[in-house]
């Protein structure tokens, strides 16, 4: 697998967890933050931090919860999982 | 490797057939692991090695057909793990593979073969049977609703979407587009949703544990914070309420002042808690659900927390306690136990700390989502019809063995295995009668058969136990036609417990009303799928309701001595009927209620008051009578069988309602409680008695029920209500030399 934290390619993954979460089907970028999707709030992040747990079978601390502001913190944490 | 997860659909991969739609090495490379697994196919099945962390929507249909190939060859069977993973992710096998698998996985089998849509009608005809009777869950149930999807069923994947929700989800996710054309087609239902803590997501679950039920909830939620305010100034124009309590609002507290003190704080909080739920019943009396306290699993004691005062399991245990009785007092709450709503819920699963303090959500969205299908479940249970009676198979059913062949000796029943379980089946049978439900016999035997439960000594069940039986060689369809007519019942309370899948298909196709769950082939299993049937789960429980099966016992007997006696008047000559009268009172106003409430025939104005009407009809005398008849004869008691309400206007009085119950029909009961009911307005210084009919679907019954009994004609309105009038000194008062008529102090 290439490092996908370094360059701007998001995982298939993510893109189908924003598809599934927020039922956004427009391409995203690592600069995609709440603010350029429609439907994620403060409730659906909570669903969105589920759904990457589920999805790469780790588990987030509140503060990681928080820090999650942009598919690039995404990837960040992912990488730093260890995924 | 994940299955469910992955950039280019099922579809596409295999569209472009193998390797075409190379885009870098690792595709490539792919192809590479692929023939390697085909080689390898016959040890990696047997050793279960790799296979079951493989991605199949990464592979071509034609290299799916080479692995089969490949095993056929080496004459390895498939295991149905590999071709559960096989279908799920997108894949077609031949029939000859899948026939021994589920009916889901066939179903699935056949949309993946599809080519495109529109989706084949029988198996659209299956999806819909399952989605009835054996909602399919997890990834297959989301496979086959994605498929659907795909064939452009969304109709069908709704449905089924909505069967295997909660257990699934992500079905729904999948057909969110047909399930949103769904919601407009259903009837709305507006709600008030409250809380402590975060009702967001409560009120999101709803959505979908109501559409199940056919109805659309239009979710109003109070502002955070503002449940007091909300429960004590409702607003106008909802029809219901829903109140979600959670354990770390309601039992939250401060230590500061010590153990006594903060379980004294507990207690007043939960003391307003109680005194808001009692002002919202009083004031609106619109139906409010609750859900308890789910079982504390973080003691704030220790070892000693189920047993002093200040810990959580026992402060937990207090407030539902405080809860069961404020849902006893107030008819309009529905109380949800959520330790039940969550049994299949992982305690570990129902709450998340981080949920708590990011977003104050009580509850995990697998609990939440439970407890929404627990609230639509218990709603629908309190406005459907219930279920009355429950129709049972003898051979293999009740008893292991078939009584026209192995006799009644050799039949399985009784406190060893394997006959045990059949006769812990018998024990929920009668765990069921004695919460009023009646029990009926549905075999094809000989009449003789009914003998085996007297006969047999490991038999739970006594012949007495049925109210009725249909013990003969028609078919079940008929026969149970024929008994709800005998007692006088829709076939939409009945539910049929057969282990034979060709009677349950026959049922469901001729007697569609009749609810046919699916029974588990295991006889081990049966007792407790029967205790899980949310279908035959009471909504509240009167005494009448305990009673109830002793009384058409009795009724059964009556009608035995109606086949002998010589004529009908010598029949109820011989029943000794008495009818004792009293006006409403404490004791019998649920009861009273509840004839309201479920009578359909014997209804004329079909009014149906409310506990709440009645009760404030007490407080006035003056203006209203309310009398209620309780009826028996040699063979048993009735119980509270008939009831009236009557309106005084000067020297006139309308009968407003006027409800008798189905069991004594035809018996002259309704003459003499008529009767006492003129008398007593008669006594009051009536003079005229205006009396009303409405006809409906189903109260054809009584429509000539004030004529003969001497009341005149008096015109009709536009709404199609005729109206009668009986005068005093110029009508007769009827009466029932059949009955005798006794008043109750």
């Amino acid at each position: 697998m290439l490092d996908a934290a370094s360059t701007d390619q998001v995982r298939p993954e993510i893109v189908e967890i924003f598809a599934e979460v927020f039922e956004h089907d427009a391409p995203i970028s690592s600069k995609t933050s709440p603010g350029d999707v429609a439907r994620w709030d403060s409730l659906n992040h909570v669903a969105l931090v589920s759904m990457i747990e589920r999805t790469f079978g780790i588990g987030l601390s509140m503060d990681e919860m928080i820090e999650i502001q942009s598919v690039g913190d995404i990837e960040k944490l992912l990488v730093r999982h260890g995924v | 490797m994940s299955v469910t997860v992955s950039s280019v659909s099922s579809h596409d991969l295999r569209a472009s057939g193998s390797g075409e739609q190379v885009r870098d090495d690792k595709a490539f490379q792919l192809n590479g692991v692929i023939d390697l697994l085909i080689e390898q196919a016959p040890y990696l099945v047997r050793q279960r090695q790799l296979l079951p962390a493989f991605d199949w929507s990464k592979a071509s249909p034609h290299q799916v057909q080479r692995f089969v190939e490949r095993l056929a060859d080496a004459h390895v069977a498939l295991p149905h793990w590999f071709v559960r993973d096989i279908l799920v992710s997108g894949h077609a096998l031949s029939a000859s593979v899948t026939s021994a698998l589920s009916v889901d996985l066939q179903v699935l089998n056949r949309l993946n073969g599809q080519a495109g849509g529109p989706a084949d009608a029988e198996v659209l005809r299956t999806v819909s049977e399952l989605a009835a009777t054996a909602p399919p869950a997890g990834e297959i149930a989301a496979a086959i609703v994605r498929r659907l999807v795909e064939l452009g069923a969304g109709e069908g994947a709704c449905t089924l979407a909505l069967a295997a929700w909660p257990a699934t989800p992500r079905a729904l996710h999948h057909a969110r587009a047909a399930f949103a054309q769904r919601l407009q087609s259903l009837p709305a239902l507006q709600c008030t949703v409250v809380g402590f803590s975060t009702t967001s997501t409560f009120a999101k679950a709803l959505v979908p544990a109501f559409a199940r039920r056919g109805q659309r909830v239009e979710a109003d939620e109070a502002p955070f914070g503002s449940v007091m305010a909300a429960l004590h100034a409702p607003g106008a124009g909802a029809q219901a309420c829903l109140l979600l309590l959670d354990s770390e609002t309601v039992l939250g507290s401060s230590w500061r002042n010590g153990l006594e003190a903060a379980a004294r704080d507990i207690a007043e909080r939960l003391l307003s808690l109680e005194g808001a739920i009692a002002a919202y019943s009083a004031n609106t009396g619109l139906p409010l659900v609750i859900n308890t306290l789910p079982a504390a699993t973080d003691p704030s004691l220790g070892y000693m927390d189920g047993y002093h005062q200040a810990g959580l399991a026992a402060l937990t245990r207090r407030t539902n306690d405080a809860l069961g009785a404020l849902a006893a007092r107030h008819a309009n709450i529905t109380l949800i136990d959520t330790d039940v709503a969550l049994a299949h819920i992982p305690h570990g699963e129902r709450y998340d700390p981080r949920m708590w303090f990011y977003g104050r959500i009580a509850y995990t969205e697998a609990a939440v989502n439970e407890i929404a299908n627990a609230c639509a479940t218990a709603w629908a249970r309190s406005h459907a019809q219930p279920v009355k009676v429950v129709a049972l198979d003898f051979d293999n059913t009740l008893w292991g063995g078939v009584y026209g062949d192995d006799g009644v000796e050799r039949l399985q029943c009784g406190d060893d295995p394997p006959g045990n379980a059949f006769k812990a089946l018998q024990e929920e049978c009668l765990r069921l009668k004695a919460q009023g439900k009646l029990l009926v016999a549905l075999s094809k035997n000989n009449p003789d058969a009914i003998c085996a439960f007297e006969q047999h000594p490991g038999m739970a069940l006594r012949p007495d136990d049925f109210a009725a039986r249909a013990i003969n060689w028609q078919p079940k369809p008929e026969n149970i036609r024929q008994i709800a007519k005998e007692l006088n019942l829709g076939l939409d309370s009945f539910i049929f417990l057969d282990d034979s899948p060709h009677e349950r298909e026959a049922m469901r196709r001729l007697c569609p009303e009749v609810r046919v769950p699916e029974m588990p082939a295991d006889p081990a299993a049966r007792p407790r799928w029967l205790r899980g049937l949310t279908q035959t789960w009471p909504a509240r429980l009167t005494s009448e309701d305990v009673e109830r099966p002793a009384m058409y016992l009795a009724e059964r007997k009556a009608r035995e001595l109606k086949e002998t006696a010589t004529s009908y008047d010598d029949y109820l000559r011989g029943l000794s009927q008495r009818l004792i009268i009293e006006p409403l009172s404490a004791r019998t106003l649920p009861r009273v209620a509840q004839l309201h409430e479920r009578t359909n025939q014997f209804n004329p104005t079909t009014r149906r008051f409310t506990q709440a009407e009645l009760a404030a009809f007490m407080e006035k005398p003056d203006h209203w009578v309310v009398l209620v008849g309780t009826a028996e004869d040699r063979f048993g008691k009735h119980g509270i069988v008939a009831a009236a309400v009557a309106r005084l206007e000067g020297k006139t009085a309308y009968i407003d309602s006027l409800v008798m119950s189905c069991r004594v029909i035809a018996r002259q009961i309704e003459t003499a409680f008529l009767g006492a009911l003129i008398g007593t307005l008669c006594e009051r210084g009536i003079s005229e008695v205006v009396a009303s009919y409405r006809p409906t679907a189903k109260n054809g019954l009584v429509r000539d029920l004030y004529g003969a009994h001497g009341f005149l004609p008096f015109g009709s309105d536009d709404q199609e209500a005729s109206y009668f009038i009986w005068k005093e000194n110029e009508q007769p008062v009827p009466a029932s030399p059949f009955v005798t008529v006794e008043w109750s102090s």
